[in-house]
């Protein structure tokens, strides 16, 4: 089993790498576009009274369907419908992002509500401006909030592109699933594919665990 | 692209393949149900494990939730499905294939079992341990107590939990389609082949998904509202 | 088997319990006789609670041995007398022991009765209709006979303890154990807990009593028993150790508790 494990794995090794690389490449971006929907979402609601029903339909609808559907969804349908996306990246990135951008909003949303009012005011009281107020007391605190949650939505996100190979996405999934078809040798390649995806999902998770622990005990933060 | 947002909202496809779609969706909750079932089983073990007094069962659990929360369950499906049988034939010194369904029942319920024994390790923590207590100094067995007192107030507790992670396998049940399972996405993809209509197709089945699943998340939501009424979870 | 075990309803034997480094029994040994009441003071610290606890083996003891009717616990003796380990032995051993905590600790989601007749069901396999009888028997002796269908959570606290009294007696045990139990109680709810409690020492249930209650232990122990740090540092009727106690360390607890 060595063997192959040299042979197929570490042979291939340049094509799961960049497999590897095109998933992180597709999370990074589906997680910061998702960061974009989720506030501007956030921000309808509380703003755009009229759009808040809208942003509730649009919320529940991403969260009941089925990434797999959602992805099949955008990348077979949206072109005609909407003039975008117009490569299968695209459409993964999409995807993933209209997925995660649901649960971001909750969580940006519940982050700055969580916010006692007394840091407001605090704040007013010895002067600061509403603008100072935001980036000094504010965001710094949300963020620290939520950031044991956005980690973990991060992680969320990578386990959900494993199906972006569906739509030809050359991701990692991809890339293992060609060598096993290439060399029918399944085992090695596929267990250390999982491995690999394992290890990185395991380690925000902790990240996650970690920097919620943290903060709790240093900062006094609920989470 | 009004015409085109009528076209992927128009029934009519829909409604002419509706009896192969009902034989894939069929096929999703066949799946689901065994999933579950297989699921809860390995979560009760893998909870009670959890807060075993003995610190191997806590570790050696403690690994298995981890390792089947942090691994996708696409992941875990190909594996189950290529990997598996291999592995076992050469265990087992015996020509070993196992076939689509299996391997995907025994992918989504290892993989949400390890969600699911998390949510039991909450219900089984939650029970105070006062009643645990008065129940061994009446003499109580091991099993009856957890049978008659631990199981009966932390399940119920963590019901609406477990419920919610249900719907979310059913989800999930979406991606058997990947190994050839004649579910409803591999139907909705082989009418698509015939017909090539993706838009009403991948909108209809979108739209499918969202019903079912916003209709289960409704209902636990009024149950969980009126068990909390009458005090139950 | 002769000696004070054979007629002692309880017979403890050095009884040492540490956890960790911290030894808080460091070797008890009692003789408790049929039909009668022991009290146990001390200030917290002193182990009561853990002794008590050690009795029935929620707590496993360090060493030492308990005997129960003349029945070593957790250990089974074979025909040549020699004893071997045995939790299954411990577990119906406990049925002979009934304890009632600070806590009540009634089961939530059974109803009183139900709470009540558990144990003679699973433990004792009894048949329903003999159970029930059992149960409403004892609910009555407690005087909460109209709440057998209620939930624990409608009771108050002096009414949820004497249904855990009831549950305790429900198993008819040769010995019963009260741990601190009326010490989560309002203090306009302890007399009714304190009344069934006098009323069983008088029909001659044999009771070890952990409390604050020196009213109770005055009037209605046969035996009081004071631990220090894990010992037992006085040992004789009401009157002696209420009353003109030999050792000053009781002295000085007495006091502290006497305002």
């Amino acid at each position: 089993m060595i063997d192959n494990f040299n042979r197929y794995v570490l042979g291939n090794a340049d094509l799961l790498g960049q497999g590897l690389l095109m998933t992180l490449r597709i999370c990074v971006q589906a997680f910061l576009l998702a960061i974009v929907l989720a506030v501007a979402v956030g921000l309808a609601r509380v703003y755009v009274p009229m759009l808040r029903f809208l942003a509730a339909a649009y919320i529940e609808f991403f969260r009941a369907t089925p990434i797999l559907v959602q992805l099949l969804w955008v990348n077979y349908v949206w072109p005609d419908l909407f003039g975008f996306p117009q490569t299968a990246e695209q459409a993964g990135i999409i995807a993933l992002a209209l997925q995660s951008s649901g649960y971001l909003a909750e969580t940006i949303r519940s982050g700055i509500e969580g916010l006692p009012r007394g840091q407001y005011d605090a704040g007013r009281a010895v002067g600061l401006s509403s603008l100072q107020i935001i980036r000094r007391i504010v965001a710094p605190q949300v963020v620290l909030v939520m950031a044991p949650s956005l980690i973990s939505q991060m992680a969320v996100v990578i386990k959900s592109s494993t199906l972006v190979s569906v739509i030809a996405i050359p991701d990692l999934m991809y890339a293992a699933i060609r060598i096993v078809n290439q060399w029918f040798e399944p085992i090695e390649i596929l267990t250390s594919t999982a491995f690999l995806y394992f290890l990185v999902i395991f380690l925000l998770s902790l990240a996650a665990n970690r920097i919620s622990d943290r903060f709790r005990t240093r900062f006094g933060l609920a989470e | 692209m009004l015409d085109h947002l009528k076209q992927s909202l128009d029934p009519a496809l829909f409604w002419e393949y509706r009896v192969t779609l009902l034989a894939g969706l069929v096929e999703n909750i066949a799946i689901f149900l065994a999933s579950a079932v297989l699921a809860s089983l390995l979560a009760l073990a893998i909870g009670l494990a959890r807060t075993s007094s003995n610190r191997f069962s806590r570790l050696l659990s403690a690994g298995y939730t981890e390792l089947f929360r942090n691994t996708p369950e696409y992941v875990l499906l190909v594996w189950a499905y290529y990997v598996l049988p291999l592995i076992l034939s050469r265990l087992l010194a015996q020509k070993l294939s196992i076939s689509p369904v299996p391997a995907a029942i025994l992918a989504l319920g290892f993989a949400y079992s390890g969600f699911l024994s998390e949510t039991v390790r909450t219900g089984l923590l939650a029970v105070p341990i006062g009643h645990r207590e008065a129940a061994m100094a009446l003499g109580m067995s091991r099993i009856d107590i957890l049978r008659r007192i631990v199981f009966p107030q932390g399940l119920r507790r963590v019901l609406p939990d477990a419920l919610n992670q249900y719907v979310s396998l059913f989800k999930a049940t979406s991606i058997v389609s990947l190994i050839a399972v004649e579910d409803i996405m591999y139907q909705v993809s082989m009418i698509n082949v015939e017909e090539m209509r993706p838009l009403p197709l991948y909108t209809g089945a979108a739209l499918l998904y969202c019903a079912i699943v916003i209709a289960a998340s409704q209902t636990i939501q009024v149950l969980t509202r009126r068990w909390r009424q009458r005090g139950w979870a | 088997m002769t000696g004070p075990q054979a007629k002692a309803a309880l017979s403890v034997v050095d009884l040492h319990k540490s956890f960790g480094p911290l030894e808080v029994l460091r070797g008890i040994s009692l003789d408790i006789a049929e039909g009668s009441v022991v009290t146990l003071i001390g200030a917290s610290g002193s182990g009561k609670s853990t002794f008590l606890r050690c009795l029935n083996h929620l707590e496993q003891p360090t060493s030492g041995k308990i005997y129960v009717d003349g029945e070593p616990m957790g250990f089974r003796v074979d025909a040549n007398g020699v004893s071997h380990p045995d939790a299954a032995h411990m577990t119906r051993m406990r049925a002979k022991l009934g304890m009632v905590f600070q806590q009540f600790n009634l089961w939530p989601h059974m109803t009183v009765l139900g709470n009540v007749i558990e144990a003679p069901l699973r433990v004792k396999r009894m048949r329903r209709d003999d159970a029930v009888t059992l149960g409403l028997q004892f609910l009555a002796k407690v005087n909460l006979l109209d709440k057998q269908n209620e939930y624990p959570a409608r009771l108050s606290g002096g009414q949820q303890q004497r249904v855990a009294i009831a549950r305790a007696l429900a198993m008819e045990p040769k010995v019963m154990l009260f741990d601190e139990a009326t010490s989560s109680l309002d203090p306009e709810l302890t007399n009714e807990v304190l009344e069934v409690m006098r009323n069983l020492a008088r029909e001659g249930t044999t009771m070890v009593v952990v409390t604050h209650e020196m009213g109770f232990a005055r009037e209605v122990s046969d035996r009081v028993v004071f631990l220090h740090q894990g010992l037992v540092e006085e040992d004789g009727p009401p009157s002696q150790v209420l009353g003109a106690p030999k050792s000053p360390r009781c002295r000085q607890f007495l006091s502290s508790v006497r305002i």
